[in-house]
This record gives structure tokens, C-alpha cells and sequence, in this order.
């Protein structure tokens, strides 16, 4: 029983590690890929399409929706950043109900790969947005005398948001490992549901959140 | 420790990794299908809108042209309704007019029929009451007619006033002599010299010509006529006021007739 999958090595040579964690991550990244390619080989742009596609454009589609809501600008920039991100979260979190799968998500290594990616794509969108100088002056608002607590704010999200979804799924894990000891029938089922739900929303707070992170940085930018 | 740097590390890659595959494999294909679909249906959406704005000014002119269309019709007809009413006020007042002229040809018709009647009565009536009076006096007097009849003009010759006299010994005077006997029947010559001796004895001429002829109209009669003026005996002058009596008669009769029949 491991907290985290990071702790399960496949494979090892000095500082190079083969854990579960980075071989969940290439199973769901495979998933990810080899079915976006699958579908979008045969796009069609004619009203009847293929359940695969409009399935895939649904999820294109309620992305933008939410990066249009949450942002207030063209979602077409954060696309990439903000979908990957919620993809991964959330079939990550999904596959827990097959067994012997561990959750990338549920290594706290992964969350904060995944935090530390949005701490470099809040400036990264900011600077490119209003330029380093525009970018930088938010930091000094409203007196420069806040500039320390900006900072610490700025690495304190980050932070709380690679444990929040660390904490979430590797609970909900252990949780579900602990109870098959104690109650090995039907119960595990329910909480392994529940799971799945609290990894979709998990996956949506942390994608919500950073969309959030990112636009309060140009949105700053815009007030100066 | 639950942070593995290494791992952290080949995570972030993994994560950059898995952004460009599916930027590729997924958001640039679907986001330029939607586009080129959203373009599609916006084309298709303007090409209906035209095709609506088209259709609808269509609409307006054939409407447009439908109301000219009935205010033409309606034009149209009414000219036909005022030209038919005319028409047929006029075949009507033509149609009166033929029967107008139809009844009043009828009347005129029926009037020459009465009054040819009427002639042919007043001969039917003199010939009879001619004939008749021509037996009475055969089997009363022994009498002819003829006779009577040059007797009574011979008589009322002999009996003129003297004024009557002058009168027509001045329009004999005036017609340059010319003097005419007319008679109903013919006069035999002993009777035309006795006439003429006669007029010469009363002083009505003297040496003038007396010219004979016979009218048959007269039914039974002789006048002597000069130009202005006429001594004559009639038989007619005795029919005249039974002619005048059936006239009146039928007149009548003819009169309750048309209102029996107008009924």
C-alpha cells in the first residue's frame, strides 16, 4: 500500500526512475492521443457526423464555453493549455475504476508538474498579452509594499492548487484500498463512483482555477 | 518524501508532450472543422437570408401586382356591368320602341280595316237600303228610282232661293261656262236634254256647256257642280246618319273590347 505511485518503481538506473506514476501518465497520454487521432482522421464538416466527432467537438466545444465564461476573452490562446490540462486531470481520475491503475494524479510529483506548468503559463500569457514591464507592475499594485505578499500569494496558489488535486485523489484511493480491506463487497463500488465523480470535479476546479490564475494576471494587466 | 523531482521533471515534459500531440491531433482539426463548418452554415445561413429578402420582394411585387391586377379587374368589370346596363336600356327602349311601332303600325292597320269596313258597310248598307227602297217604290208607285231621283234634283233646282240662284249663275259666270252634271248612273240622252232645258227655263244658263259623268260613289245621286258651288241630291245624305250611328256604335263597341282585353 503507497501513498503516492511515485513509490512504485518499474525500473531504475541511478537518478533514472521508471515509477508508476510516469507509466500511467504515458498509458493516459496514449488513450489521449491515439484516440483524438483515430477520430480526427476522417473529419467531416457535413451536418451528420460520427458519434466519435461530435463526442470530440462537444468536449472542444464545452472547453471553449468555459474558457470563454471564466476568462471573458477568445478562447482560442488558452485552448491547448486549458484542455490538455482538463483532459489529463480528468481521465486520469476516471481510469481509477480500472483495476490495478494508479492515477498520476494521485503522485503529488504529477500535481505539482502540472502546478508548476500554470505558475509558468500565468506570466507566460501575461507578458505576451501586455509585454514583461506590464506583466511585472502588477506585482507592485496597489502599493509596492505588497510586492512580498503578491509573491507569496502567487507560489501559494500554486501550491494549494497541486495539493488540493494531489490530496483529493490520493484520499480518495486510499480510501477506497482501506475499505476493500475492511468491506470487501458493493461498498468499495459506491465510493469508487463517488471517486469518479470527485475526480471529473476535481478536474474542473484545477482547469477553472488556473483558466482564473491566468486571466486575473492580463486582466490586472489591462487595469494599468 | 511525496515530491519526486525526477519525476516531477519528466512529468512537465510529459505534460508539454501531450499539449503539442493533442494540439494536434485534436484541438487544431476540431476548431478548423467547426470554423469551416460555422462558415458553411453562415454562407448557407446569408445565401437563405438573400434568397429571403429576394422572396419577399418578390412576395411584395406579386402581391403589388395581383392588387393592380384586381383593381384592374374591378375596373373592368365595372365597365362591362355599365356598358351591359347601357346595352340593355338600350335594347329595352329599342325593344319599346319596336313594339311602340309595332302597335301603333297594328292600330293604323286596324284603323284601315275599320275604316275599310266602315266604307264597305256604308256600300253594303246604301245598295241594300237602295235596293229596298227601289222595290217600295216600284211596288208602292210604280216608280224607278233613277227617276225619283231626277225628280227630287229637278225639284230642288226648281225651288232655289234667288240668292242660291245668283250664286251659281255667278260661279258659272266665274268658271268661264263650264257647268257638270254627275250622276250615279247613266243618264239617257232624252234626260240630258231635258236637264239641260230645264237649267236654261229656271235661268241658271244659257248657252253653256254641260258636261255629263257618272260617279259610282254617289251610290244613287246627281249634283250639279260649277266651281264654286254644288246643288245635289244623295241617296248617301239619308245613309250618312246611320253611317254615323254604326260608327259610334262600333266605336263603342271596339273601345270595350280593348279594355275587356286589357283586363
Amino acid at each position: 500500500m503507497e501513498i503516492t505511485p511515485d513509490n512504485i518503481i518499474y525500473w531504475q538506473r541511478e537518478w533514472l526512475t521508471l515509477n508508476a506514476t510516469i507509466v500511467f501518465t504515458w498509458v493516459v497520454m496514449a488513450i489521449l492521443v491515439l484516440g483524438s487521432w483515430l477520430v480526427t482522421r476522417n473529419l467531416s464538416v457535413k451536418p451528420k457526423l460520427s458519434r466519435w466527432q461530435n463526442a470530440l467537438e462537444i468536449i472542444v466545444e464545452t472547453i471553449n464555453n468555459q474558457i470563454r465564461d471564466a476568462s471573458g476573452r477568445e478562447p482560442t490562446q488558452f485552448l491547448p493549455f486549458i484542455g490538455t490540462l482538463f483532459l489529463f486531470i480528468c481521465l486520469s481520475n476516471i481510469l481509477t475504476i480500472v483495476p490495478g491503475y494508479q492515477p498520476p494524479t494521485g503522485s503529488l510529483s504529477t500535481t505539482a508538474a502540472l502546478a508548476l506548468c500554470v505558475f509558468v503559463a500565468v506570466p507566460w500569457f501575461g507578458i505576451r498579452d501586455r509585454g514583461l514591464i506590464g506583466y511585472l507592475k502588477q506585482y507592485l499594485q496597489p502599493t509596492p509594499f505588497m510586492l512580498p505578499f503578491n509573491i507569496i500569494g502567487e507560489i501559494s496558489r500554486i501550491i494549494s492548487l497541486a495539493i488540493r488535486l494531489f490530496g483529493n485523489i490520493m484520499s480518495g484511493s486510499l480510501l477506497v484500498a482501506i475499505l476493500l480491506s475492511l468491506v470487501p463487497l458493493f461498498f468499495p463500488v459506491v465510493m469508487q463512483a463517488f471517486g469518479i465523480v470527485v475526480g471529473v470535479i476535481q478536474a474542473y476546479v484545477f482547469t477553472i482555477l488556473s483558466m482564473v490564475y491566468i486571466a486575473s494576471g492580463m486582466r490586472a494587466q489591462r487595469k494599468t | 518524501m511525496l515530491i519526486n523531482w525526477f519525476t516531477v521533471a519528466a512529468q512537465i515534459i510529459n505534460f508539454l508532450i501531450l499539449l503539442f500531440l493533442l494540439k494536434r491531433f485534436l484541438y487544431e482539426p476540431i476548431v478548423k472543422t467547426i470554423d469551416t463548418r460555422q462558415q458553411k452554415i453562415e454562407a448557407s445561413w446569408n445565401k437563405a437570408r438573400k434568397e429571403q429578402e429576394i422572396a419577399k420582394q418578390e412576395a411584395s411585387l406579386a402581391i403589388e401586382k395581383q392588387q393592380e391586377l384586381d383593381l384592374q379587374k374591378e375596373k373592368i368589370l365595372t365597365e362591362a356591368r355599365e356598358k351591359a346596363e347601357q346595352t340593355r336600356k338600350e335594347l329595352i327602349q329599342q325593344a319599346r320602341s319596336e313594339v311602340q311601332a309595332m302597335q301603333e303600325e297594328w292600330e293604323k292597320s286596324l284603323d284601315r280595316q275599320q275604316d275599310l269596313f266602315y266604307e264597305n258597310l256604308r256600300q253594303q248598307l246604301a245598295r241594300q237600303s237602295l235596293e229596298i227602297t227601289r222595290r217600295a217604290l216600284q211596288d208602292l208607285a210604280n216608280a224607278k228610282l233613277e227617276q225619283q231621283a231626277i225628280s227630287v234634283f229637278l225639284n230642288r233646282l226648281q225651288n232655289l232661293e234667288e240668292s242660291e240662284t245668283k250664286q251659281i249663275v255667278e260661279s258659272i259666270k266665274n268658271s268661264s261656262g263650264n257647268l257638270v252634271v254627275t250622276s250615279s248612273f247613266e243618264l239617257s240622252p232624252q234626260v240630258r236634254q231635258y236637264i239641260i232645258n230645264f237649267l236654261k227655263k229656271q235661268n241658271i244658263m244659257n248657252d253653256e256647256k254641260v258636261t255629263f259623268t257618272i260617279n259610282n260613289n254617289l251610290i244613287l245621286g246627281i249634283s250639279l257642280n260649277t266651281s264654286g258651288s254644288e246643288i245635289a241630291w244623295n241617296f248617301a245624305d239619308y245613309l250618312q246618319n246611320l253611317e254615323e250611328y254604326y260608327f259610334q256604335y262600333f266605336k263603342d263597341f271596339n273601345k270595350k273590347e280593348r279594355e275587356h282585353e286589357g283586363k
